[in-house]
């Protein structure tokens, strides 16, 4: 039942425009920008990142142990199933948003009483593969933060982690795998075979996603750019993939840009 | 100011010079080098480059720029066609025509009880030499064809998207208006505006050689011509005061573009500054068409706008089950029907203002391959089929690389089937399928070979011709 019939029967003001309500109630919106926004609340209100470790220890002598001092400081302070719970809060966050339209289409194309298990389906294989990534994101971002602090120094890594986001975002392999990515699939119009379709079309969108956007997550993360990084990734992957013609360098330029604020400030 | 008139090819009186000073311009811009924005070369990359093409430096900023499947297909290509005149113009008045000289174009749908030839091609673009045994530049790799005849139907030159009310529309499986699908910068790829499937696409997978692919399309000099008549029918359609272009600023000034203009200098515009044709470029009139329509004038009545387009949520109520490979002779499809799904009780009569569609979904392959009539039958009711559209494989293969805007995904199309399914009794929710024939159109595939000087710079593709519909569906809105 759409949030304006409910409105229209019991009298009472909208709280949502009849248009909007209409908008969030189909299974596109409803299962992925619901979701995000909930994540983002709990990340806004969880009091620190489980693997945003800031490693102060006495530089030691040599680049070597220094990295080994890092790496063990970092692996000490892990709590792994809280820092993959956080991991699969800004997957939810920041990736569920750019699956809008993608939700709309598959949801458009099979019959009405499948569209909710279609698209949940569609997002089940979608997260399974962020998440199962998970793991390996926290033991990169950890070791990146580790090698690069051992090299360059606190202040200086972030700079360098996002130097290195913008140089992956203006590359041209990126590109080329962020067209492919935008492949619609064909899945059946319903039954066993529409969710088995949209299992492996979740999945294989999540390949595509991977490649393009979790070197950026973790480049993010090892600058330690806490929420207000995470939200200007997610609108600079929005705003790319809803221009269908990337202009990568004004996005590796605010990222680079975000980098010396977080720095400086 | 005076602004060039652009005229009927069919209607130049006999000895006009219009054709001839164009052959001329083409043949002295074919001169200059593929690095020089006015020359040939240099614009009909711009629409699409062949394979085996040169290369240069500013290839990403101007060259295969064109856009399909796009609600900026109609302000991009009259960008386009513009430059194109100014730089033709601008070489005729060298050449010591006239100052005035205006790109005509090709009214193929002018009704034949006016004149009979109006769906040949003009004879001055049929013959490799001129009558004094020189080259013909005018000539190109088309159809073999008599008599500049391609058949071309009445379907193949309906009008029907001139009735379309919107310009665009964004409902997943829907048609997607008169001008386009909303999109980012779009080479191709999705669903096509009403005027863009017919008779854009469908006339230049009709005139065949390097029409049928957007690659090589705007080497033929007579794509000009088409492409002239399209933006025609668009001015034609803004004139109607219940027809308006989106007014999104993401259609106005969202997107801009790259062209050069007559003097080879570089210009960007957006779909803004395609509103007004006195003020694009030299600034130009179509002959019938009394005046250009301001941008920011009368908007239409909402509600007639949109009594005459559904506005429903569309749901589908049938699909094929396997992807469709289309032969050379006619394949039949089965589209299995969803009884859940009913569009109309026993008691809603044909002219319902709710719509039945037929969705080719995921159109892909490779080569160059033709149009093909899709008709509907109801299996085993003894009835003729009956025809619901022409599937145009324009851009199919270049819409199927796994780098294009949507990784291959292929073309869509829309058939508005309302009429048929009525008839058929298929929006009852008591048909168990739907058959859908699809059946090669046009003459065997021969075409002229390629001019000389093109060979191995604008060829075709050797690929074979291969067609494969991902999905029919049956939607109900």
């Amino acid at each position: 039942m759409s949030a304006a019939a409910t409105t229209a029967r019991t009298g009472r003001a909208p709280v949502l425009s009849p248009v909007f309500a209409r908008q969030l109630a189909v299974p596109g919106p409803l299962f992925t920008l619901l979701p995000a926004l909930a994540a983002w609340c709990l990340l806004a209100a969880m009091p620190a990142a489980h693997f945003d470790l800031q490693i102060c220890a006495t530089p030691p002598a040599t680049t070597a142990a220094a990295f080994g001092q890092a790496w063990a400081v970092s692996l000490a302070g892990l709590r792994p199933w809280p820092a993959l719970a956080e991991w699969g809060l800004m997957v939810v966050a920041m990736m569920l948003p750019l699956m809008v339209a993608e939700t709309g289409q598959i949801a458009a194309r099979v019959y009405r009483r499948s569209r909710t298990g279609v698209v949940l389906t569609y997002l089940a294989g979608y997260l399974g593969a962020w998440l199962l990534a998970g793991l390996m994101v926290v033991i990169l971002t950890l070791a990146a933060r580790a090698g690069l602090q051992s090299v360059a120094g606190t202040e200086a890594s972030s700079l360098l982690a996002l130097g290195a986001g913008a140089l992956w975002m203006i590359n041209p392999l990126r590109l080329r795998l962020l067209a492919r990515g935008h492949y619609r699939p064909v899945i059946a119009a319903g039954g066993r075979r529409a969710l088995k379709g949209a299992a492996r079309a979740g999945a294989g969108k999540a390949g595509f996603c991977l490649l393009t956007c979790l070197p950026l997550m973790v480049a993010m993360q090892v600058a330690s750019g806490g929420l207000a990084g995470m939200a200007l990734l997610t609108v600079l992957l929005i705003a790319e993939r809803r221009a269908a013609r990337p202009a990568p360098r004004g996005a590796a330029m605010l990222l680079i840009f975000f980098g010396f604020y977080s720095v400086l400030a | 100011m005076t602004h060039r008139v652009r005229k009927s090819v069919w209607g130049l009186p006999d000895g006009d010079e219009t054709l001839m000073w164009y052959e001329r311009a083409v043949e002295a811009l074919w001169q200059l080098p593929v690095d020089d924005p006015r020359g040939w070369w240099f614009m009909g990359a711009v629409h699409g480059v062949p394979p085996s093409f040169p290369n240069i430096a500013a290839r990403a900023q101007f060259w295969d720029q064109c856009q399909h499947q796009s609600w900026f297909f109609l302000p991009w290509h009259r960008g386009y066609i513009a430059a194109f005149e100014a730089v033709i113009a601008q070489e005729v008045a060298s050449l010591g025509g006239p100052e005035d000289w205006a790109l005509p174009y090709w009214n193929y749908s002018q009704d034949l009880a006016d004149n009979p030839d109006a769906r040949r091609l003009p004879s001055p673009f049929r013959d490799q030499l001129k009558p004094d045994g020189t080259r013909n530049y005018l000539f190109s790799r088309r159809r073999l064809v008599m008599n500049g005849d391609f058949g071309l139907t009445d379907q193949i030159v309906s009008l029907a998207a001139m009735e379309f009310a919107g310009f665009t529309d964004t409902k997943p499986g829907a048609p997607s208006g008169f001008g386009g699908p909303v999109t980012g910068f779009n080479r191709g790829g999705g669903d096509s505006g009403a005027l863009e499937q017919m008779p854009h696409n469908v006339i230049h997978v009709e005139i065949g050689g390097f029409m049928r692919d957007p690659r090589t399309a705007a080497f033929d000099p007579v794509f000009w011509l088409h492409h002239c008549n399209i933006d025609r029918l668009w001015e034609t359609w803004r004139q109607d005061p219940l027809h308006a272009d989106p007014d999104s600023p993401l259609w106005l000034t969202g997107q801009s573009f790259d062209m050069h203009d007559g003097q080879g200098q570089p210009f960007s515009y957006t779909a803004q500054d395609m509103l007004d044709t006195t003020q694009i470029l030299h600034g130009y009139l179509y002959d019938t068409i009394p005046s250009p329509v301001s941008p920011g004038g009368a908007a239409p009545d909402d509600t007639e706008a949109l009594a005459m387009s559904s506005s429903g949520d569309p749901d589908l109520a049938g699909a094929s089950e396997t992807p469709v490979r289309l032969g050379r002779t006619v394949t039949r499809t089965r589209v299995q029907m969803n009884p859940d799904v009913a569009l109309a009780g026993p008691e809603e009569a044909p002219g319902s203002t709710r719509r039945v569609y037929l969705e080719l979904q995921g159109i892909r392959g490779t080569g160059a391959a033709g149009n093909y009539a899709v008709l509907i039958d109801l299996p085993g009711d003894n009835m003729v089929p009956v025809r619901a559209g022409v599937l145009s494989t324009f851009g199919h293969a270049r819409a199927s690389r796994a780098d294009a805007p949507h990784g291959g995904s292929g073309l869509n199309q829309v058939f508005d089937i309302t009429a048929h399914a009525f008839t058929l009794g298929l929006a009852r929710g008591d048909t168990e399928a739907l058959e859908v024939l699809i059946e090669p159109m046009g003459a065997a595939d021969q075409a002229w070979g390629v001019p000389p000087g093109l060979e191995g710079v604008v060829a075709e593709t050797d690929e074979p011709a291969e067609v494969t519909i991902g999905r029919i569906n049956v939607i109900f809105e």
